[in-house]
């Protein structure tokens, strides 16, 4: 016990980045299961950051509050957002969502209360590790509930064939949407806690580069379950410390691993035990069908 | 590295249509010419916007028109 306490307290600030991206993940997740590219979740997580740290900050909200009330400002604007957007699909909703990214990033850079290219600084560091850890525990088990249920069986009609979807009485748009605002929640949600954990942000952290980490986070962890995103947030986001002895050839290492894990285990590395199914699908032409 | 220029150019596709060469030059004479007036008529202090203005036209082309400027409509089959 003694040595797993000393390997928390060296640990502390990557295991809570491990938990913040597992969230943010998650977060996207949602969204590819009902088999919608978005890459707006870093903009969201913008939102609930700033939101949380301002309103903490300038006007002494409690952190939990502050925390409710950035995911639900990031769901207001996601639900106008997600009604124009889902006319598109494929690669015009994630060029379009990319777009909204960057026009959060541009306002952030302006706007005159968010403290412009320097960020905020100062943001107490009110998060602790058993948030981030109780909040990922909590989002896990209901996303994995709902993957039974009437919602997630819609998102998955809608993700293998969404004509077929509607043929069979299933209000698409409307489902669309629910996942949206939910994703747009949660990546609030953990900006909100990485804000409090980080003690600074600034624009650049929440921009192109970040949708992309999330997305790949999701990807390679493997979209068919609800641990994917968690397994791949976790190790992408341990392997620049597990490489650490490689010195400066472990970012060449990372994008090894990384390819390896896309050409091999197409469809995630949780499914690492069915590799003779992802075979089969692949000879099939379906290896992109979770 | 070079990402606001593969970013802009994927919008100038989109904006002018995709598939589209007519559309490609109008949507890069529309975005340059928006992104430099940007610049000229709004006040100092909001110059930065003009990044903004990139994406919020692409934004407009895709919830007005999605198929872009010049762009065709893509038929759906089941």
């Amino acid at each position: 016990m003694d040595a797993l306490g000393e390997f928390v307290r060296v640990y502390q600030t990557t295991i809570g980045v491990i938990g913040i991206n597992a969230l943010l993940a998650l977060s996207v997740w949602i969204t590819l299961y009902a088999g919608q590219l978005t890459l707006g979740n870093a903009a969201f997580m913008a939102i609930g950051a700033y939101g949380a740290a301002l309103l903490g900050m300038r006007l002494g909200v409690p952190f939990p509050l502050g925390l409710v009330l950035g995911a639900g400002l990031s769901a207001t604007l996601a639900l106008p957002l997600g009604l124009a957007v889902f006319r598109l699909r494929g690669v015009y909703l994630a060029i379009a969502t990319i777009g909204f990214g960057e026009v959060v990033r541009v306002l952030l850079l302006t706007l005159p209360f968010t403290g412009k290219a320097l960020g905020l600084n100062g943001i107490p560091p009110l998060t602790e590790l058993w948030h981030i850890y109780l909040s990922l525990v909590v989002v896990a088990y209901v996303l994995w509930r709902v993957q039974g249920s009437t919602v997630g069986r819609a998102w998955a009609a809608i993700r293998e064939d969404e004509i077929a979807a509607a043929s069979q009485g299933i209000a698409i748009r409307r489902y669309k949407l629910a996942a949206f605002v939910a994703g747009a929640a949660l990546a609030a949600w953990a900006g909100g806690l990485s804000a409090h954990l980080n003690f600074s942000i600034e624009p650049g952290d929440f921009g192109f580069t970040r949708a992309v980490q999330i997305l790949v986070y999701a990807v390679v962890g493997g979209t068919p379950s609800v641990a994917g995103p968690i397994l791949g947030a976790t190790l992408l986001t341990a392997l620049p410390e597990i490489l650490r002895p490689l010195r400066e050839y472990r970012d060449i290492f990372a994008g090894l691993i990384l390819m390896g894990v896309i050409i091999y285990l197409p469809r995630g590395l949780v499914t690492l035990a069915e590799l003779r199914k992802t075979r089969r699908l692949q000879e099939i032409g379906a290896a992109d069908v979770a | 590295m070079g990402t606001p220029y593969e970013l802009k150019a994927f919008t100038v596709m989109v904006v002018g249509g995709m598939g589209s060469l007519p559309g490609a030059v109008l949507g890069a004479y529309i975005l340059g010419i928006g992104e430099i007036a940007a610049l000229v008529f709004l006040p100092a202090e909001l110059a930065e916007l003009r990044d903004a203005f990139a994406f919020g036209l692409l934004f407009l082309v895709l919830v007005i028109r999605p198929r872009g400027l010049l762009g065709h409509r893509a038929v759906e089959r089941a």
